[in-house]
């Protein structure tokens, strides 16, 4: 009996915020980064990240006025960089929309802690995927022929083109992330207005807050609005990254046309969006010191659901393949064979290293608790994230049907600048988010509290 | 309220079964025998029946299977009290590989790759002749049926085991346990998938099938596991223990999983049908063959329709006759959804229900559910010493 007495303790569910702390005492380290003097790190990387904007501006600039040409597609791979970072910052943004939908229709408080960070950077990560396809168009100056706006021309885009539904998708995506987003942000931005000292700020606070008062009324509706919101964003979470695997999927081109495709574009999306939210949240919670309600075990079940979308992203790579050789298809078995073993064998390996072996750390519990090896592999899986959607891509297309017409695609220094630009963008806004915002959202976190349950000391 | 009063009224179910067991047995007899004497009038057509028949009872088995692995693995509360029943149904497992038997012997009608003069002019199929020949498969089979064996009676020893001593620490041990198994069971299940039915068209391919399977197989988990309890409510069992909280929960995760299902279907056949590949083409070509196209749409409204619109309401979902309904409509569909895949390649002119295909389904289903009232007289009908026992009676909706 003396053993099951022990192992009572280990059943038991762990806290989700350091006991000790208050309702009070949330609000004070939750606002705390928003109301302190400015850090001087905040500042330096702040400059560093717009330096990367303007260095995105320019090479847009120089596109714009130069044409394609400066990029390094070719005859057989007319798909590059661009199309790579589009998926990658559409997956990047795929977290937010999974913690804050799905876990919460799953019921899973420990979400609380990290839902305002992830849809935060699900916001800025679709703006940074946006980009890529408006500029690969050609001529930049018409990318409003993407939607289809009734013109005299008479010209509309082509319906049956699946990147004429990422246009759709992606864009419905944001929009209702962003209402989520802000929706979730309406009672916190009304503490933060409370708090304020000065006019200006409680004024701006104030216009955002909508008249938040925290009336019963006023939280009735918002549990609703929250639970609609929830309930509508659940299959855009499968919907987007279904149809941005479309865009390959529904080709005839080996490697790129599989069934497996949605799913597994979706399970890696999370994926690499939960390795994101890992990368950011172990340095925001050390720099702001947001350790107790961000605690060890938030991180262990992140990366947690890092090691089964690994699995599944892992359990794809390996039914292409065997698809591949049963299918009996020569150009199909070829692909594959050339993925693993051609000239790209390099970036196809980095992609499996990272993605599939890196996670199997996280089988330990000493690593999955363990902040440096999180960090490492976390910044792995978006590596190996990122070369999954080249490997894609690339590798397809540089294999034509003829040998006649193959090739091989570099990169050139405007790509990689563009890419680098766009991760300025990202990091730009998101500081902008971590001093202006409440990073953790206050009243969620404040639920999850044994102090929020109405019979909380009394005696039993 | 306190648990234990609860608890001692009516969750000891031994013995509560007996007559139900022996009913079902004698029905399932009869009706097993008519099948057997149909076997002599169209034997060809008969092993395609009975594999439908055979996928929808595995599907259960293993969906079942996958309840229980999923509850261990998130450590989920609320679901305690709805767990007992997975558990048993995933014990017809070695049932299952009794009744694999007549499939052994219909092999040769069932599975064109067996026949080696067609295959020695098939160049397709000498390509996966390493794959799809008869050593290897059967040695495939019996890999499967070893780890679903083992898996299910590791969690079910373990979970009965518990309600004797109230151990913690097995709590514990198969939540470690249900990690490897999980992948043990997604590999195996898979690769069944693709043995057992996609190889019945051996030309054809798609990397999805086997999660095509595997959302189905949830699907009809949940669903036969709600209706069981019903059953189990009708019969005065557990009315204060599952209440229509846990109801509204599984119904919750039954229209999830019908359209985890849709979409599943829907990308396989989107793709397939954008890419319009000849290989892959091939068989969906045969379900929009006369009357098949039919089927076709009656699986499009019926599987992912009805329920789509009909089961999305909170009030529904708690409404426990029309819950059941909806569930039995849906388990209908599951049938009609293996009958689809597995059918036109003996019928391929147009649908043509035999009466053996209702024979062998309430023969099949009658043995079934007598093995698992069997195994279920023997256990409490509620894991009655689980640690989280007291979360999963104390659960609400909110």
């Amino acid at each position: 009996m003396t053993a099951s007495t022990s192992s009572i303790v280990q059943v038991k569910r762990p806290d989700l915020v350091v006991p000790g702390e208050t309702f009070e005492s949330v609000t004070e380290i939750v606002s705390r980064p928003m109301e302190m003097k400015l850090p001087s790190w905040w500042l330096i990387t702040f400059c560093v990240a717009v330096s990367g904007v303007l260095l995105l501006k320019s090479m847009l600039a120089y596109l714009i006025w130069e044409g394609i040409g400066i990029w390094g597609l070719n005859n057989p791979v007319g798909w590059g960089y661009a199309i790579v970072n589009f998926v990658f910052w559409v997956g990047i943004g795929h977290a937010g929309t999974l913690i804050s939908a799905i876990l919460f229709l799953f019921r899973q408080k420990w979400r609380t802690a990290i839902n305002r960070f992830a849809e935060a950077m699900t916001i800025f990560a679709v703006i940074c995927a946006g980009i890529f396809p408006g500029v690969h168009i050609g001529r930049q100056w018409l990318a409003y022929w993407l939607f289809p706006i009734p013109n005299s021309m008479g010209m509309w885009p082509n319906f049956k083109s699946p990147l004429l539904w990422d246009v759709f998708a992606v864009s419905t995506y944001f929009t209702v992330s962003l209402m989520f987003w802000y929706v979730g942000l309406v009672p916190d931005l009304a503490t933060v207005r409370d708090r304020a000292k000065s006019k200006v700020r409680q004024m701006i606070y104030g216009i955002f807050s909508l008249g938040w008062r925290g009336s019963n009324r006023h939280w009735q509706n918002y549990e609703k609005a929250y639970l609609l919101l929830a309930a509508l964003a659940t299959p855009l979470v499968l919907s987007v990254h279904s149809i941005v695997s479309f865009d390959f999927a529904v080709s005839q081109l080996p490697g790129w046309h599989t069934t497996i495709f949605p799913p597994y574009f979706v399970a890696g999306a999370i994926f690499s969006g939960f390795a994101m939210v890992v990368t950011l949240m172990v340095l925001a919670r050390q720099l702001f010191n947001l350790k107790a309600l961000v605690t060890i075990g938030h991180l262990e079940r992140m990366n947690k659901i890092i090691l089964l979308t690994g699995m599944l992203v892992g359990y794809a790579y390996g039914m292409e393949f065997f698809m591949a050789w049963y299918s009996g298809y020569q150009y199909e078995t070829f692909a594959f064979i050339n993925r693993a073993t051609g000239p790209y064998a390099w970036a196809y390996w980095i992609m499996v290293s990272c993605n599939v072996i890196s996670p199997q750390l996280f089988w330990f519990k000493k690593c999955r608790t363990s902040i440096p090896i999180m960090f490492i592999v976390s910044i792995f899986v978006n590596i190996g994230m990122w070369f999954e959607r080249f490997v894609i891509t690339v590798t397809s297309l540089h294999r034509d049907f003829l040998p006649s017409s193959w090739g091989y695609y570099s990169p050139t220094w405007v790509d990689v600048c563009t890419f680098i630009g766009s991760f300025g963008l990202f990091f730009t806004l998101f500081l902008l988010f971590l001093r202006f915002l409440p990073v953790i959202s206050i009243s969620e976190i404040k639920n999850v509290m044994p102090e929020a349950d109405p019979h909380y000391g009394e005696e039993h | 309220m306190s648990t234990k009063q609860l608890i001692e009224n009516d969750i000891d179910a031994f013995d509560k079964f007996g007559s139900i067991t022996r009913t079902l047995f004698v029905i399932g007899g009869i009706f097993s025998f008519i099948s057997f004497i149909l076997f002599f009038f169209d034997t060809h057509y008969f092993y395609f029946s009975y594999l439908t028949t055979y996928m929808f009872f595995l599907t259960l088995t293993l969906g079942a299977m996958f309840i229980v692995l999923l509850q261990y693995l998130t450590t989920a509360g609320w679901s305690v009290v709805i767990r007992r029943v997975p558990e048993v149904l995933m014990r017809n497992i070695p049932l299952m590989l009794v009744l694999f038997i007549p499939i052994i012997f219909g092999m040769h009608d069932l599975y064109h790759w067996t026949h080696l003069d067609a295959v020695a002019h098939d160049h397709l199929l000498q390509i996966k002749r390493p794959w799809l020949n008869q050593v290897f498969f059967f040695i495939r089979i019996i890999l499967y049926f070893f780890i679903w064996s083992w898996i299910s009676k590791t969690f079910f020893k373990k979970s009965v085991l518990q309600d004797e001593t109230g151990d913690h620490q097995l709590t514990l041990d198969l939540e470690r346990s249900a990690s490897y198994s999980m992948i043990l069971f997604a590999l195996t299940l898979t690769f069944a998938a693709v043995d057992l039915v996609m190889s019945i068209t051996p030309h054809w391919y798609s990397t999805i099938f086997g999660v095509y399977i595997f959302a189905g197989a949830v699907l009809i988990a949940f669903s036969v596991t709600s209706l069981m309890y019903m059953y189990l409510r009708r019969k005065n069992l557990l009315k204060d223990i599952v209440t229509v909280e846990h109801y509204h929960d599984l119904g919750k995760l039954i229209y999830g999983f019908n359209i985890f299902w849709s979409y599943i279907a829907f990308c396989q056949f989107f793709l397939i049908w954008y890419a319009s590949v000849p290989e892959e083409t091939d068989f969906y070509l045969k379900h929009f063959e006369g009357s098949w196209t039919f089927v076709t749409i009656l699986l499009c409204v019926g599987h992912f329709g009805i329920p789509f619109v009909f089961f999305i309401s909170r009030w529904l979902k708690r409404h426990l006759v029309y819950h059941a309904c909806m569930v039995l409509w849906i388990c209908f569909m599951h049938f009609v959804d293996l009958y689809w895949i597995i059918i036109p390649n003996v019928a391929p002119d147009g649908l043509d229900i035999h009466f053996m295909d209702i024979t062998l389904f309430i023969g099949f289903s009658c043995i079934y559910f007598a093995m698992f009232f069997k195994n279920l007289n023997k256990v409490c009908l509620i894991p009655k010493k689980d640690p989280r026992l007291s979360e999963s009676l104390n659960f609400v909706n909110f």
